[in-house]
């Protein structure tokens, strides 16, 4: 089986490089020390919001989800034992908390969808060539949302974002074992709904012209 | 004709093998169409992986605010007492041996006295006591089946867990185990794994108690307010016991008590309801309600009639809700706080006591704990081009690689003008958020001088040569991004310039 994993470092939140153990302000925090705990957050604000936009994909959602992940942390800091590294144990926070974002979305179809308007373009491109993105991400986010959210985050968490198995395995407090059977049958799931979805047909067009112009054309 | 399976034929498409299939793909219009459907998947899949999440567009100024905040309240509450840690599992593990040997010696006194089937389950706390009589589940067979230790997923704003009469602070990661009864406060909210894929939410204001929580099988007693059950599949069975009445949830179902009525939502999937009698199958989305006296009705979904909007079901704090079209010329009233036009087109639980409300170019926002009557007030415009002002504004803290000419590769072709222009937006929007963390984090000076280079080898592939001066700290970063990177392959090495300002 070809993975379609990057070759990334997994998670700007593991990269950090004076991401120790456990932080000092960490133990300040437990303390009561409301300037550790904006410390903490400053320090790990973006890696947060980018595992969460990762598990989400594009969604305008993704704010409320940061919020509500640091909300989380704050209130469970105090039984943060110190077993496992801290950034292991905020990764988890965040997975948890996002897949529950993901299932209680879900579980209100009677209300609609949460998005109220675009998210915004990824700027390293034209704002055309960002509303196409969007809308291809949309798409393949479209097929992974058919998974079960335990599927689905080991998915993206190991093909898109990287991340090893073993890690995984401790983020999630599950079995490597475990990560493993989720991957197969996760792909062998996702393999399956593109094959059958026509919406990627016109993608494939799309694609396909792209990659055809930028070898005729070098960009 | 044995057609290949979607796996099978995503791995060739992966690598653009059609070779390895192309008997079949000619002859196999099916098996054509998956082979284009696969590509595509394979480079959406490519494109996902290669570009991170952009997070420099999101509104941080709201998160921070609202981050910054809860912080302050967090600290107070550690700093008075109200905030604790949870005793440590090996305490709980403890207490709950000795209670078992203390319980134990119960059984065995009664099983030798006047009742020959005490079941030894029900020593553990049961249902609270003021939850109802009726609809309890039957406590008078042994249950065999092993217990289920739940989990707190979410534990915020003042929720207790109540075992063997002893009430501690629900905490997030704590266990939570048969015989527990959860209370939540006026702004309190608790979110419990009760067995594996089902999430038992439990609303402010809520008193709940799991008088059964088995493998296979959960029974919740809610005595008051209002509780989500979110089952995926063939999860285990949830039975909600609430007044006269039994509601099995066979998929995500919300229960709320009110005066002499239980209102049971199926948000989707069924339930199954009974009071004694023969059980009655419903499916979602339906409303249904309880009477304590009389048979049980179906009610149209508030949800679906703004006249009506229940905003108990716009759920978590920080969920936002898109509404219905209404008609333009009507008005509507949430919770007696005020009125709205009818070109409302979301609504959100900004915190606990604040609602935002979203309209044509505007938000506006009800504080709830702001005074005896509560006035809606304009908060701010909603401008298209914010994200591109927000880009504007965070443009100083980025790199930016602007080579001004083409590359000259000494040994092999060239890149263009268009290669370079190209490169260098991709190059800048990889580093950005390196050197971003990296000055908020304080491990880069503010003022950035020079230049990254990095060195291209033949096959396109980059390597971190130096870094600028100032930015040592985001090194780590860098690397991993460049290790993403691809440039085009030019046959020979070049160094690739990105100037940081």
């Amino acid at each position: 089986m070809i993975m379609v994993a990057s070759n990334a470092p997994p998670l700007g939140i593991l990269v950090s490089a004076d991401d120790d153990t456990h932080p000092p302000y960490v133990a300040r925090a437990r303390a009561g020390d409301a300037r550790a705990f904006q410390e903490l957050y400053r320090n790990h604000r973006r890696d947060v919001a980018r595992l969460v936009a990762r598990l989400l994909g594009p969604r305008t959602d993704a704010e409320d989800v940061i919020q509500e992940v640091f909300i989380q942390v704050f209130r469970s800091l105090v039984s943060f034992r110190g077993e496992s590294r801290f950034s292991t144990w905020l990764h988890r926070v965040t997975v948890n908390v996002t897949l529950m974002h993901i299932r209680a979305a879900r579980s209100r179809p009677a209300l609609g969808t949460e998005l109220t308007h675009e998210p915004p373009a990824p700027d390293e491109h034209s704002p055309i060539e960002g509303a196409a993105r969007n809308e291809r991400m949309r798409a393949l986010y479209k097929i992974l949302d058919t998974l079960s959210e335990k599927k689905r985050a080991v998915f993206i968490l190991h093909d898109l974002e990287g991340t090893q198995a073993n890690q995984i395995a401790t983020m999630l407090e599950i079995p490597v074992l475990t990560v493993r059977t989720r991957l197969f049958y996760a792909r062998k799931e996702v393999y399956a709904a593109m094959a059958s979805d026509p919406t990627l047909e016109p993608i494939a067009r799309e694609l396909q012209g792209a990659a055809a112009a930028s070898e005729g054309d070098a960009l | 004709m044995n057609h290949p399976l979607p796996d099978e034929l995503f791995e060739a498409a992966r690598t653009n093998d059609r070779a390895r299939y192309a008997a079949h793909l000619d002859a196999c219009a099916d098996c054509r169409a998956a082979w284009g459907r696969l590509r595509a998947g394979s480079l959406l899949l490519d494109e996902a992986a290669d570009e991170a999440p952009a997070v420099d567009d999101f509104d941080w100024s709201r998160i921070d605010a609202a981050v910054n905040a809860e912080a302050e309240r967090v600290a107070a509450d550690i700093r008075s007492g109200r905030l604790r840690a949870p005793r440590p599992w090996k305490t709980w593990v403890a207490t709950g041996v000795a209670f078992a040997a203390a319980a134990s010696a119960v059984a065995y006194v009664k099983s030798h006295s006047t009742t020959p089937t005490v079941d030894v389950v029900a020593h553990r706390e049961g249902p609270s006591q003021t939850a109802p009589d009726h609809g309890t589940p039957s406590q008078t067979a042994p249950d065999t089946r092993a217990r289920f230790d739940g989990a707190v997923l979410l534990a915020a704003g003042g929720a207790n867990v109540t075992v063997n009469g002893a009430a501690t602070p629900l905490a997030g990661a704590a266990q939570v185990t048969e015989g527990a009864r959860i209370t939540t406060g006026e702004r309190g909210r608790a979110v419990l794994a009760v067995q594996p894929s089902v999430t038992l939410d439990v609303r402010p204001g809520t008193e709940v108690s799991l008088p059964t929580m088995r493998e296979g099988g959960v029974d919740v007693a809610l005595a008051q307010g209002e509780v989500l059950v979110d089952r995926e599949g063939d999860a285990g069975a949830v039975t909600l016991h609430a007044g006269r009445w039994n509601v099995t949830a066979q998929g995500d179902v919300l229960a709320r008590t009110e005066a002499h009525v239980v209102r049971v939502v199926v948000l989707a999937g069924r339930a199954s309801v009974e009071n004694g009698g023969a059980a009655m199958q419903y499916t979602g989305p339906v409303v249904i309600e309880l009477p304590d006296e009389g048979a049980a009705r179906t009610v149209e979904s508030p949800a679906t009639d703004p006249l009506r909007l229940d905003l108990s079901l716009l759920g978590a704090t920080g969920t936002r809700v898109m509404l219905p079209p209404l008609d333009p010329s009507a008005t509507f009233s949430v919770r007696d706080h005020g009125a709205l036009p009818g070109a409302l087109e979301a609504m959100r639980l900004a915190s606990p006591v604040r609602i935002e409300a979203r309209f044509g170019g505007r938000v506006m926002q009800l504080d709830l704990g702001n005074g005896a009557n509560p006035q809606w007030r304009a908060v701010t415009a909603v401008a298209s081009a914010q994200p591109v002002a927000r880009r504007t504004a965070a443009q100083p803290a980025q790199p930016a690689a602007l080579p001004t000419s083409a590359i000259q590769s000494p040994q092999g072709r060239d890149l263009t003008q268009a290669e370079v222009n190209a490169y260098s937006r991709l190059a800048a929007g990889r580093f950005s958020h390196c050197i971003s963390t990296c000055r908020e984090q304080n491990r880069c000076a503010q003022e950035i001088t020079g230049d990254l280079v990095l060195e291209v080898n033949a096959l396109g592939v980059p390597s971190l040569a130096s870094v600028a001066h100032g930015a040592e700290g985001a090194r780590t970063c860098l690397e991993g991004e460049t290790s993403r990177m691809r440039f085009p392959a030019t046959g020979g090495d070049f160094p690739f310039h990105i100037r940081v300002r």
